[in-house]
């Protein structure tokens, strides 16, 4: 998939753990796992607006995208 | 009401379904032995069976080899008139004809039950839109509109109307008519089919949505 989550690189500059995150936002484990390991065919504006708030960042910050190799 | 999930609707269907399948899949195993015995006893009469073939009065009149002057109702000569007739020949190739159109009747009910049994098992675990599900019910669809279109062929090259088995004192049959309606729902099936492999993506896709 072309769109890329940075969810793990902010987690590192946030030095905050998944686990935590899911407790902050309300949203399962395995939810943010899927976020994570990029198997997510769609985030809804609702979630991105609750990971934005906890991590103090942008979207874009989250989300980006990069030409894939399949065309 | 519950229709689906455990104690269900669906769970009572499945469990009619289960008893369906296995009376077939035990009256299959007792045709095929009763088969078996005839094929080594051909006059025993443990297992008869009658070829139904529809013919006009003419026909018959004919086979008999008996003219007769064959009078007119209304217009309509009596020699049009559709008559059911039925054949016992205790032949070994008629004893294997019967045993294949058994075979094929009988092949073709269980793979239906069969795959209506899984398709309600998968319901009764609130499992609906499986992959496997949309595949069950192409292939149930599939077997339909085959099933159909082979009675549709042995109906005018055969001219094969029924074939009945009288087993044990009690009679068996088998029916070779091509039925529009199965037909339909044959079609019908196919499309819902379609329509469940839409829904399997559907639902895949809620499922990975964050």
């Amino acid at each position: 998939m072309s769109i890329q989550v940075n969810l793990d690189l902010l987690l590192v500059k946030r030095k905050m753990k998944l686990i935590e995150l899911s407790e902050k936002v309300g949203i399962t484990m395995a939810n943010l796992s899927i976020l994570k390991s990029g198997k997510a065919k769609a985030i809804r504006f609702s979630t991105l607006e609750k990971i934005c708030r906890v991590l103090e960042c942008q979207p874009g910050d989250l989300l980006e995208y990069a030409e894939s190799c399949e065309g | 009401m519950k229709i689906i999930g455990e104690k269900s609707l669906v769970s009572v269907i499945k469990y009619c379904l289960d008893y369906i399948y296995f009376f077939l899949a035990g009256l299959s195993l007792l045709i095929a032995l009763a088969f078996l015995f005839k094929a080594f006893n051909p006059d025993s009469e443990v297992l008869e069976f009658y070829f139904h073939r529809e013919v006009s009065l003419s026909q018959m009149v004919r086979e008999d080899q008996n003219p007769i002057n064959i009078p007119e109702i209304f217009g309509m000569k009596i020699s049009d008139i559709k008559a059911t007739t039925r054949y016992n020949i205790n032949h070994w190739q008629s004893i294997s004809l019967a045993f294949l159109a058994y075979l094929y009747a009988m092949g073709f009910f269980l793979f239906v039950v069969g795959n209506f049994r899984k398709i309600f098992f998968s319901f009764k675990k609130s499992e609906i839109f499986v992959d496997e599900n949309a595949k069950r019910i192409t292939l149930i669809g599939y077997a339909l509109v085959i099933a159909e279109l082979v009675n549709f062929s042995l109906s005018i090259f055969f001219d094969l109307y029924q074939i009945s088995i009288n087993l044990l004192s009690s009679t068996i049959t088998a029916d070779f008519n091509a039925s529009i309606f199965l037909l339909a729902i044959g079609l019908s099936l196919i499309v819902l089919g379609a329509v469940f492999r839409q829904g399997v993506l559907l639902d895949e896709e809620q499922k990975l949505t964050v």
